[in-house]
């Protein structure tokens, strides 16, 4: 992957490749920090296969990091600025991370992570400077001024495609995150069909909104390098406001943007379009949740000219299918399909008895081809329940992956979405496991039990809420506050209610059925706006469906 | 962390998208204020300070 950057940096030296604000970096500029930041890598005892973190903000410095570990051979691990550094510690333990490239920023971090994951040796920081830093006792901290003393040359180390690329941690349903491994084939399948696909270009200007430890990042920062474009990072306030996102969008330019819809929902509700607005602007691609019907067309009317396309597909398979959205008629509600799958990449989906879904029969869907991971780090069980036998093999036996996501076929192919088969729901693009959340609650000495559900939202596809049942006068509050230090905010309950006991189906699990019946009740009494028939059907029908809320 | 009257609740992601959206609806429901499109900028945002005064311009 990072020969895409190098080959980019031969060919199209002075173009643009980074642009983080009021700074920017060409091609060759970022090679050769990459080469730094390599050869840094290695001299501190970095060898093919190690996994570096990443510890930063997303800035010029992020983006040469990762080209910079994957030009040493090693894997890049991104750890979510945000997220408690107890969930980072485990993910760092968890993966063996000796070496992680940080910031200035984190600083006030770093003793706690290197607590939590005292196995860290060095530290390197590219936006420090020696004099400004304190040094820990026992961990080795590396500047700005041991990066550019470094030789900027290609380093070449002898990889192969398999090898990994990078690690994303995602949400666990027995409470740990757990690492989704993918190589520098996974990500190119995708990456070299996309940009082919799009036809990215050199003169093309891409938004990169996603965070790095989101997969969506992958294309963003790839398939530019692949084709020698610009890569314009949007500033984590900039998305807050959705003018703000309008106001980026314009003034940079932008020709290509990949985000999630929620996002897109906000900037054609509240962003003050007009209709024509972003005349550079020529693609949106949105993937990780459903984009409501109604605001897909409405964002479609005020941007006629751009051509929008949804991808689907776990950070297990990069991507998997898409679909470019065709005019939208008024009348249709119905949610657009996730398509077909892309180029090298297989999609199928089975029935329950094991037989192939015809078109028309609701089925699992499962992913074959080079774009699928090599596994969950460390975890060879969870592995072989995802990586499975390919059913339907001949002579050659062949893993397939299984999402876990229901799907069916319509008669010109497009596969549509339409549930799971367990507790991981969606919100904000996040994918989330209940039982994550649920663990985080349950380690709350206070917290007798608890159950966590998804009330479906049109914004952001789910509000998480808690009940909750106490022995003592624990008050919400606590809970958050506890939840904040175990769990990334997009996980922690909007809503908590405290009951006196929970419902147990006839074998004693917490009905999740039962809850979200009281809620469907708890709605219609409420000042909630939102019509209660919409509720009441999205809560028991597709979303959050089919017979086995417990995994 | 102090929550104090300038601190850069954007910036430091207390709010999010998600939060930003709570509150203008708090802020349009307790003040009886309507905030528009083009006001949910960071100038008017970013702070609590800010928002205070902001608030205050609208009732005035």
């Amino acid at each position: 992957m990072h020969h895409l950057l190098h080959k980019s940096a031969s060919e199209h030296s002075d173009r643009l490749a980074v642009v983080d604000g009021t700074r920017s970096m060409n091609y060759a500029e970022l090679s050769r920090g990459a080469n730094q930041i390599a050869r840094l890598l290695i001299d501190v005892g970095v060898s093919r296969g190690d996994r570096v973190g990443l510890y930063l903000d997303k800035s010029i410095e992020s983006v040469m990091a990762i080209y910079g570990i994957l030009t040493s051979g090693a894997a890049y691990v991104p750890l979510d600025p945000r997220a408690p550094v107890g969930r980072l510690g485990y993910i760092a333990r968890d993966c063996d991370i000796h070496v992680l490239v940080t910031g200035t920023e984190k600083a006030d971090s770093w003793e706690s992570l290197l607590t939590e994951a005292p196995q860290i040796e060095t530290l390197i920081a590219p936006n420090a400077v020696e004099a400004d830093v304190d040094r820990r006792p026992g961990v080795r901290t590396l500047t700005s001024e041991a990066l550019t003393s470094q030789a900027d040359s290609a380093s070449d180390s002898h990889g192969i495609e398999l090898d990994l690329a990078y690690i994303l941690y995602t949400s666990g349903s027995t409470g740990n995150p757990k690492g989704v491994m993918l190589s520098h084939l996974n990500a190119l399948t995708f990456v070299n069909w996309a940009a082919d696909r799009f036809g990215v270009r050199p003169d093309d200007r891409l938004s990169s909104h996603a965070p790095l430890h989101f997969d969506l990042s992958v294309f963003d920062l790839f398939a530019a390098a692949r084709s020698g474009a610009a890569v314009v990072l949007v500033p984590s306030a900039t998305s807050v406001f959705p003018v703000e996102v309008a106001r980026f969008i314009e003034q940079q330019r932008i020709s290509v943007w990949y985000s999630v819809p929620s996002v897109l929902t906000m900037l054609t509700l509240h962003g003050n379009l007009k209709r024509g607005a972003f005349p550079k602007l020529r693609q949106i691609l949105f993937a990780g949740e459903v984009f409501p019907t109604k605001y897909l067309r409405q964002l479609m009317e005020f941007l006629p000219h751009v051509a929008m396309y949804n991808l689907y597909g776990p950070t297990e398979t990069n991507v998997c299918t898409s679909y470019e959205v065709p005019p939208l008629s008024p009348d249709q509600t119905e949610t657009i399909p996730i398509g077909k799958a892309i180029s090298n990449v297989e999609v199928f989906s089975v029935k329950d008895d094991g037989v192939l879904a015809e078109p028309g029969e609701v089925g699992e869907l499962y992913v074959r081809g080079s774009s699928v991971m090599r596994g969950y780090w460390g975890d060879v069980e969870r592995s072989a329940k995802g990586l499975v036998r390919f059913p339907f093999a001949g002579e050659i036996p062949d893993l397939v992956y299984r999402t876990g996501d229901l799907v069916r076929q319509d008669e010109d192919g497009n596969y549509r979405l339409l549930g799971r088969r367990d507790a991981q729901i969606k919100s904000r693009g996040y994918r989330i496991e209940l039982g994550e959340i649920e663990t985080a609650l349950n380690a709350h000495p206070s917290v007798v039990e608890c159950a966590v559900i998804p009330i479906p939202d049109e914004m952001i596809t789910n509000r998480i809420k808690a009940y909750v049942v106490v022995c003592d006068a624990t008050a919400e509050s606590d809970l958050v506050r506890f939840c904040a230090d175990r769990i990334p905010s997009y996980m922690i309950p909007e809503l908590f209610e405290f009951r006196d006991s929970l419902p147990k189906t006839s074998t004693g699990k917490v009905d999740r059925w039962g809850l979200s019946a009281v809620l469907v009740d708890a709605e219609r009494g409420s000042h909630d706006r939102r019509p209660i028939e919409e509720v009441y059907r999205r809560t028991v029908s597709p979303g959050y469906v089919t017979g086995e809320p417990d995994r | 962390m102090n929550l104090t009257d300038d601190y850069p609740v954007i910036e430091s992601n207390l709010i999010d998208s998600l939060g930003i959206f709570h509150l203008v609806s708090f802020m349009q429901r307790e003040f009886q204020i309507e905030v528009r499109d083009e006001e949910l900028v960071p100038d008017y945002f970013g702070t609590i300070g800010q928002m205070a005064r902001f608030v205050e311009s609208k009732k005035r």
